[in-house]
C-alpha cells in the first residue's frame, strides 16, 4: 500500500486513517469545530455501531476527543479533532498527494 | 496547501447538512421585515438592535429544540473567515452604494435626497448579491443565486416603477423581499420536520460505550 516511484524512503501512510469510514470521519471532523454522533451518522452513511467502533479507535489513538456532557437536560457526546488528529490528517493528506504525483504520467 | 477542494466540500456538505431545517432563511426574512418598518418609523431601529442582540440565542434555542434532536448538533470553525467576510460585505455595501449614487448621477444629472430614497431598493438589491453568493459557496447550493437574482430584479424593478414613492418605496421592497423568504424558510422548515423525526437515542451515545 505505502509505495513511492522515487526517493530514498518511502512515504509512510497512516493507516488508521486510510480506512475508508474513518477517513470520512477524519475529513468531516477536519472542516468542523465539533460535531456530535447523531450528526455524524446523518452526514456519513454510517450505523451508530460502526460510527462508534471507528471513533473508538481514533480516540485510543488520540486523534479524536469525546466530550461526554449536557445540554440542559438532555445528553450530548461532542466529537472534535485533537492537535494531535489534525497533523495527522494535514500528514496524511500530504503523503497521499506526494504518491499520486509520483506516479508515472 | 494547493487543491483543498475535497475539504470545500466536505465542509459544503456539513454546511448544507445543518441548514436543512430553514431557520437561517426565516431569520433573515425576518430582519428584512422588521428592517423595512425603520423607513418609515425611525424608532423601528430598536426592533432592529433587539433583533442583533437576541437573533443569534434565539435561533440557538429553536436548533436546540428542533434541529439537533433530529439531524445532531454540529459547530463550525470561525478562524479568520468571520472578519473578512464581514469585511468584505460591508466593503461590498459601499462599492454598490458609490456606483448607485454615479449612475444615479449620470441618468438623473442630480444628486438629493428624495433620488437617494428612491433608489435605495435597487442598491439593497445589489448588495444582496453578497449573501446570495456567500450561500452559494458555503453550501455549494446554486438555490442562493436565485435569491441573488430576485433580490437585484425586484429592487431595480421598485426603484424604477415606485420610485415617487419614497420611502415607501423602501419599505414595500423590504417587505416582499422579507416575505419570500420568511415563507420559504417555514416551508423548509415544515418539510424538515417531516422528513426528519426525533431520534429517541439522540445526545445518549455516550452511555453506550
Amino acid at each position: 500500500m505505502t509505495s513511492s516511484s522515487e526517493g530514498d524512503s518511502e512515504p509512510e501512510i497512516d493507516k488508521l486513517i486510510h480506512e475508508p469510514a474513518r477517513l470520512k470521519i477524519m475529513t468531516q471532523l477536519y472542516v468542523v469545530e465539533s460535531a456530535d454522533y447523531v450528526f455524524l451518522m446523518g452526514l456519513l452513511g454510517l450505523t451508530w455501531g460502526n460510527l462508534s467502533s471507528h471513533l473508538s479507535k481514533l480516540e485510543t489513538a488520540g486523534y479524536v476527543e469525546v466530550d461526554k456532557g449536557y445540554e440542559g437536560k438532555k445528553p450530548r457526546t461532542v466529537l472534535r479533532l485533537t492537535e494531535k488528529g489534525r497533523d495527522a490528517f494535514r500528514e496524511y493528506r500530504a503523503v497521499m498527494k506526494r504518491i499520486i504525483n509520483d506516479l508515472p504520467k | 496547501m494547493s487543491n483543498d477542494s475535497d475539504l470545500k466540500e466536505a465542509q459544503q456538505a456539513a454546511n448544507r447538512h445543518s441548514m436543512q431545517d430553514g431557520f437561517v432563511i426565516v431569520m433573515v426574512g425576518l430582519v428584512l421585515i422588521v428592517g423595512s418598518g425603520s423607513f418609515v418609523i425611525p424608532a423601528y431601529i430598536v426592533f432592529i438592535a433587539f433583533f442583533v442582540l437576541y437573533g443569534p440565542k434565539a435561533l440557538e434555542s429553536l436548533r436546540e429544540r428542533y434541529t439537533y434532536p433530529r439531524i445532531g448538533y454540529v459547530q463550525f470553525r470561525m478562524e479568520e473567515t468571520a472578519t473578512r467576510l464581514a469585511a468584505g460585505i460591508f466593503g461590498f455595501m459601499a462599492v454598490c452604494f458609490a456606483l448607485t449614487l454615479v449612475a444615479m448621477f449620470i441618468v438623473q444629472g442630480t444628486i438629493s435626497l428624495d433620488l437617494i430614497y428612491g433608489w435605495v431598493p435597487a442598491w439593497i438589491g445589489m448588495t444582496m448579491i453578497g449573501p446570495s453568493v456567500f450561500g452559494a459557496d458555503q453550501t455549494g447550493s446554486r438555490y442562493y443565486y436565485i435569491f441573488g437574482i430576485l433580490a437585484v430584479s425586484t429592487g431595480f424593478a421598485i426603484s424604477i416603477l415606485a420610485h415617487d414613492l419614497g420611502r415607501l418605496a423602501i419599505s414595500l421592497y423590504l417587505v416582499s423581499l422579507g416575505l419570500v423568504l420568511t415563507i420559504t424558510g417555514l416551508v423548509t422548515f415544515g418539510r424538515f420536520l417531516r422528513k426528519f423525526p426525533i431520534l429517541e437515542s439522540a445526545g445518549e451515545v455516550i452511555d453506550e460505550q
